[in-house]
């Protein structure tokens, strides 16, 4: 019953530099994972983006991004579900 | 043979005597009880161990070091602490504080580049409307009934 979300997934880790990606429920229930990114960091992606949400509560969910040298990870919220994706810097 | 030195599972816990074991008065009690004098004793001999086993700690009075005691104590327990000095606690390695200047480049730059954003706003609205979507696919019954004649 996941296969459009597959769908989904697929397309996201075929977009160049991307090298993982996951999806999330409101309450940090890791919904897909891919590539380099973990099942168990859901909870944390989750809790990361709700406290980002408080900072400015009456704006649409913001995206967070947690950088290296290397790669980024994007962080954002879409209605009860929380996406994540991983990338080489360019 | 003397048995009656052997612990086992016949050996009586209380010092009853014999008289009483081997003629149980018909009469009312359905236990034995020791005589009166020895119950007193017992109950005597239970009370002294106690006595000499217990320490009164309220009986005891107000207690205070003397200075010279004190000092000499102060003295004795920072020349030990200070002889088992730990280690010194290890620094967190996980997020180090960049210096000013990078900082100030890093925070003066453009933060995400539209692309990037464009790219998870898109991924996560695609995502959250497949999921939207999460059906579950009947493809047997659930009870089924067997041995049925």
């Amino acid at each position: 019953m996941e296969k459009e979300l597959d769908k989904v997934v697929e397309e996201i880790m075929s977009t160049p530099n991307v090298s993982g990606c996951l999806v999330a429920d409101h309450q940090g229930l890791c919904l897909a994972s891919k590539g380099t990114a973990h099942v168990d960091s859901a909870g944390l992606i989750v809790a990361l983006s709700e406290q980002a949400c408080k900072i400015q509560p009456n704006f649409k969910p913001p995206t967070v991004c947690l950088e290296t040298d290397t790669k980024i990870c994007l962080i954002q919220r879409h209605g009860t579900i929380t996406g994540a994706v991983y990338k080489q810097k360019a | 043979m003397c048995d009656e030195n052997i612990v086992n599972e016949r050996t009586h816990l209380l010092e009853v005597p014999e008289q009483q074991q081997e003629t149980p008065s018909p009469t009312t009690c359905a236990s034995t009880p020791p005589r009166k004098p020895d119950e007193q004793s017992a109950l005597n001999r239970i009370l002294h161990e106690t006595a000499t086993n217990v320490i009164d700690v309220g009986a005891l009075g107000p207690y205070s070091l003397e200075a010279g005691a004190y000092s000499e104590r102060v003295r004795t327990y920072s020349a030990r602490a200070a002889a088992a000095a730990l280690p010194p606690p290890a620094r967190a390695r996980l997020l180090a504080d960049l210096p000013p200047a990078l900082r100030r480049a890093l925070l003066a730059a453009p933060s995400l580049a539209p692309a990037d954003r464009d790219l998870i706003t898109n991924a996560v609205k695609k995502a959250a409307s497949a999921i939207s979507e999460l059906r579950v696919e009947h493809h047997e019954d659930l009870v089924v009934a067997f041995r049925v004649p």
